[in-house]
């Protein structure tokens, strides 16, 4: 049976990773276009994209404390001004998780976007279409299947995501405490190893539900276009 | 009416042509390589280094420093790929363009003349070369385009096909009164559909044309004729005369400088040469023109001139030629030819 404590992490986990993925898509779409139209800058750009992914997730964490902070101007200022209060608040989290995972989002729609012809730009183009209607109607669409695998890897990811969580949103059960910092606090606790065999065990079961979603979400997109490539892989 | 003056300049890659007279219907010609669809590409406004003047009509599609994004040209255009939506079916990819002025033929028409029925509801990867070539013809020709830019439109298609394609352009560009730029290897389509010709010659490394009159560029009959840029491979010009009962193929230099240590050689397919009905002109404004195949099906000489014998029927005068292609032989097919 799930207690409360788990019931309370799972919803929150699965609340701060929708929000960290959704929230941060249309950075990531921005970021991959971006990136896959090439030229000057762009190996800055990717460099700092990936580097959550090299960089300790503690450090994010601190790096996130020491700038969006309520002590620090920024943090100070959002919760001055509209009342924004990241620390030790739920939003904080998925603001945490979304910084970690927001490289895995950004690769794969860079890879499906580089994959789209760019002679489909150009028919498009020839065919009266104006930048706006050709990225809703050619791009958007044939990114869809990256964009689907990189969403559903990040959440997946974002599930997950412990250091700077604990680091930036502390461990707060029924705010910040997502699943694995539930399992760090039953095992902290004596006697929970079975909350956190449990607990395990959902964390598990999520994150594998997700990727295999993700794939064959995308994969049966890919088949419609006869595509082969535009996985996170 | 189109006429336009264009500098274009890419890397290595330098191109200059003019239609300094308004054409209506206008082939270019030449070889692989010499900037055929560079050209197209720069008239449709996708070359951001093209310098120089475009007018359609009454309309200016660019001036010296502007020009007007491709999206507002109301172009026509099939590529050398079918580039087709692959996300799309078939017939989504016909009603994809969605024009303010109705298209100059319906849907059915389109999907009738091209022979599209059975393959509306497939998707693009999921068509022949040929069937997707048309797919795409057909969504050029839906969205209403001012003036229709064809890249070897009908490189993949069945002789038949190729000639239900063919009549289905030239109704609309006659009826619609449409400007046609067609970029194609065989004369017999510049001939059938065109009336202005830009023979498109690399010069000191820089591509050079300007489009003339058929007639000009053809020469009357009589006259020794100068046809330019027919060969599919080697790239180069090939000129030819006729006298007699004998074709005369001059090799161009190229022909020398393609295989300087031995004799050049060509092959001449039957099916690109055309005798025209004895005493006519050269085939002027004459769409449909079939011309009757000569025999003969290959020749492969060491020297500058080329000789095919061309049999006359008894009291038949000279004979006019046209010749749509030959293909410059790689040195080890040489001996199997000869």
């Amino acid at each position: 049976m799930m207690g409360e404590v788990e019931m309370l992490a799972t919803l929150l986990s699965l609340k701060v990773a929708a929000v960290a993925v959704l929230g941060s898509l249309p950075l990531a779409l921005m970021v991959a276009t971006r990136l896959a139209r090439g030229g000057r800058g762009t190996l800055i750009l990717d460099a700092l994209v990936h580097l959550p992914l090299v960089l300790p997730p503690v450090v994010v964490g601190y790096l996130l404390l020491i700038t969006l902070g309520t002590q620090a101007p920024l943090g100070g200022w959002l919760k001055d001004v509209l009342g924004l209060r990241l620390v030790f608040h739920w939003t904080g989290a998925a603001l945490a998780a979304a910084v970690v995972t927001f490289p895995f989002q950004v690769r794969a729609l860079r890879l499906a976007l580089e994959a789209i012809d760019p002679g489909l730009h150009r028919a498009a183009q020839s065919l009266g279409l104006a930048p706006w209607a050709r990225f809703r109607r050619v791009t958007f669409p044939l990114a869809l299947p990256g964009l689907l695998a990189g969403a559903i890897t990040a959440f997946a990811a974002a599930l997950g995501e412990f250091g700077a969580i604990m680091t930036f949103a502390a461990n707060i059960p029924g705010e910040t405490q997502t699943l694995p910092l539930a399992i760090y606090s039953a095992l902290q606790t004596p006697g929970g190893e079975a909350a956190a065999r449990r607990l395990v065990a959902l964390a598990i079961a999520l994150a594998l539900a997700g990727l295999l979603l993700g794939e064959s979400a995308a994969r049966h997109l890919r088949a419609r276009t006869g595509q082969t490539l535009g996985s996170f892989r | 009416m189109l006429r336009f003056s264009l500098a274009l300049r890419k890397g290595d890659f330098a191109l200059r042509a003019e239609a300094p007279e308004p054409c209506q219907r206008l082939a270019l010609m030449g070889p692989s390589g010499v900037g055929k669809s560079s050209l197209l590409s720069a008239l449709a406004g996708f070359e951001a280094q093209t310098q120089g003047t475009v007018h359609l009509g009454d309309r200016t599609l660019a001036a010296e420093k502007t020009g007007l994004a491709p999206e507002a040209r109301r172009l026509g255009m099939v590529f050398q790929r079918p580039l087709l939506f692959p996300h799309l079916t078939a017939e989504e990819n016909l009603r994809f363009a969605r024009p303010l002025a109705p298209p100059p033929v319906s849907f059915e028409a389109v999907v009738a003349c091209l022979d599209l029925a059975p393959v509306l509801p497939r998707r693009a990867h999921q068509l022949s070369g040929g069937e997707a070539q048309r797919v795409a013809l057909g969504r050029a020709l839906l969205a209403a385009p001012a003036w229709l830019l064809l890249d070897e439109p009908f490189a993949n298609l069945d002789p038949a096909r190729r000639e239900a394609a063919l009549s289905l352009i030239d109704e609309v560009v006659e009826r619609q009164g449409l400007t046609l730029v067609l970029a194609t290897h065989r004369l017999e389509e510049a001939v059938s559909l065109c009336d202005h010709l830009l023979p498109l010659i690399e010069e000191d490394g820089v591509s050079t044309g300007t489009a003339q009159s058929l007639a000009q560029a053809l020469g009357g009959s009589g006259a020794p004729t100068l046809v330019s840029g027919t060969l599919r491979e080697a790239g180069g010009t090939l000129e030819f005369c006729y006298g007699g009962q004998a074709l005369r193929v001059k090799a161009a230099p190229f022909l020398r400088e393609t295989d300087r240590a031995g004799p050049a050689a060509a092959l001449i397919d039957t099916h690109d040469v055309r005798a025209l009905p004895p005493g006519a002109p050269a085939p002027l404004g004459c769409p449909r023109f079939k011309g009757q195949r000569v025999g003969a099906d290959r020749l492969c000489y060491g020297e500058d001139v080329f000789t095919l014998p061309v049999p006359l029927g008894p009291g038949e005068g000279p004979v006019a030629f046209t010749l749509l292609g030959a293909t410059v032989l790689p040195p080890r097919r040489r001996d199997a030819v000869a």
